[in-house]
């Protein structure tokens, strides 16, 4: 497993050019086999279009089951909740 | 030196402030000079603020310096506190993040892509101050989404504007942004949509806000912006203000929208939202790892 720090990958996480960034990170983890600990700071807000580019992007391209066997989340319970709660919403409208 | 004076005008109104807005727009070609009169104001709320930032923006874009006249003492200190008057300044760096002489209000500030996350993420900072422990993630991601909006749909000729105000009394939040673009209503008639070609402005304004709406002016955007700021609403015991060009939309928490059409026009997007901070939950600095 390969631990990564969000704030050491991203500029920011409120612009699709840094989603863009983190997309390719879990694009090139999947691809490799390797899972990801991806470490997001308690004080850290992504915007949805930092998340459409780059979790969005991930689901639409492997899907979710890829996505969950690829990337595993350290961080607080409020900063996992606000993410599920994304993917759940995406999952919902945009993924068969 | 061709001049031209605005008179900012005493009325809290909305329709008096957009008929002083779209009348002063006729006259931006081939000034040399703005004067910016303050005589008739006594108090301006965030939005009038913004609003008015937009309209000066519109002059000064056009090579056009600009002064300011006018107005109470007590009114020209809270425009110090705030620096409003520092934006159209010479030498001025508009593009730097800069901090207000007052504690309970973030400055204006001119919205640009480069500062959309240092904004958010310092009024976050900013505003702890006063949370007792709160989590304010939600409050800047949100204004994440505001600001993601105007640069992916708006196309405003000028820069959009906003202010950040703390309420101690009741320990609210409340942030107005407006731009001076197309408007939601026209940017969804625009667009590849079926069907909304001659939607009513205040019901475009409302399919803004579902959940996977999107009229798509980028190939990422998914429909989440504009419903995740009203989500917040609901659940921070908020309140949320939207008018845009003949539309306007109000939101309280737990209550029904208020919308229907203004009766004048307004070229551009104005966005307020207030939340209440005994809502917001508690900083949670602990680590887990989580599965999805």
């Amino acid at each position: 497993m390969k631990n990564l720090i969000l704030k050491d990958l991203v500029k920011n996480s409120s612009s699709n050019e840094e989603g863009m960034v983190l997309f390719n990170v879990f694009q090139e983890a999947y691809l490799n086999n390797t899972q990801i600990l991806l470490e997001i700071g308690s004080d850290i807000s992504m915007s949805s279009s930092f998340l459409n580019t780059s979790i969005g992007e991930f689901l639409d391209k492997y899907g979710f089951l890829k996505f969950k066997e690829t990337v595993k989340i350290k961080g607080s319970e409020n900063q996992f909740n606000r993410l599920n709660n994304y993917i759940n919403k995406y999952k919902d409208l945009y993924i068969a | 030196m061709s001049k031209y004076i605005l008179k900012v005008p005493a009325s809290q109104q909305s329709q008096d402030w957009f008929n002083f807005v779209n009348e002063s727009l006729k006259h931006t070609e081939n000034i040399k000079q703005l004067v910016v009169d303050f005589n008739c104001v006594r108090f301006m709320e965030t939005d009038d603020f913004v609003i008015l930032a937009c309209l000066i923006e519109s002059f000064y874009s056009k090579d056009c310096e600009v002064q300011f006249t006018g107005g109470t003492e007590g009114f020209n200190h809270h425009l110090y506190n705030i620096k409003f008057k520092e934006y159209w300044k010479k030498g001025f760096n508009r593009d730097k993040f800069t901090l207000s002489h007052n504690q309970t209000t973030l400055c204006l500030w001119k919205i640009s892509q480069d500062m959309i996350s240092s904004y958010s993420n310092y009024a976050k900072k900013y505003f702890e101050r006063y949370t007792n422990n709160k989590d304010l993630v939600p409050l800047a991601s949100n204004m994440d989404e505001v600001f993601n909006n105007i640069f992916d749909h708006s196309k405003s000729p000028v820069s959009g504007y906003i202010i950040t105000q703390y309420y101690p009394k009741n320990n609210k939040i409340s942030f107005s942004v407006c731009d001076f673009g197309l408007g939601i209503p026209n940017a969804i008639k625009k667009s590849q949509i079926k069907d909304v070609k001659n939607i009513e402005d205040w019901k475009a304004i409302l399919k803004s806000l579902e959940k996977g709406f999107s009229i798509k002016s980028t190939p990422r955007n998914r429909g989440f912006g504009l419903h995740n700021i009203l989500e917040l609403t609901e659940s921070s015991n908020g309140q949320l203000c939207i008018i845009s060009n003949n539309g306007v939309v109000e939101k309280r928490a737990n209550e029904f929208y208020k919308s229907g059409n203004l009766g004048y026009n307004f070229n551009g997007t104005l966005v307020k939202v207030e939340v209440d901070l005994n809502t917001f939950e508690e900083k949670d600095e602990t680590q887990q790892i989580f599965d999805f």
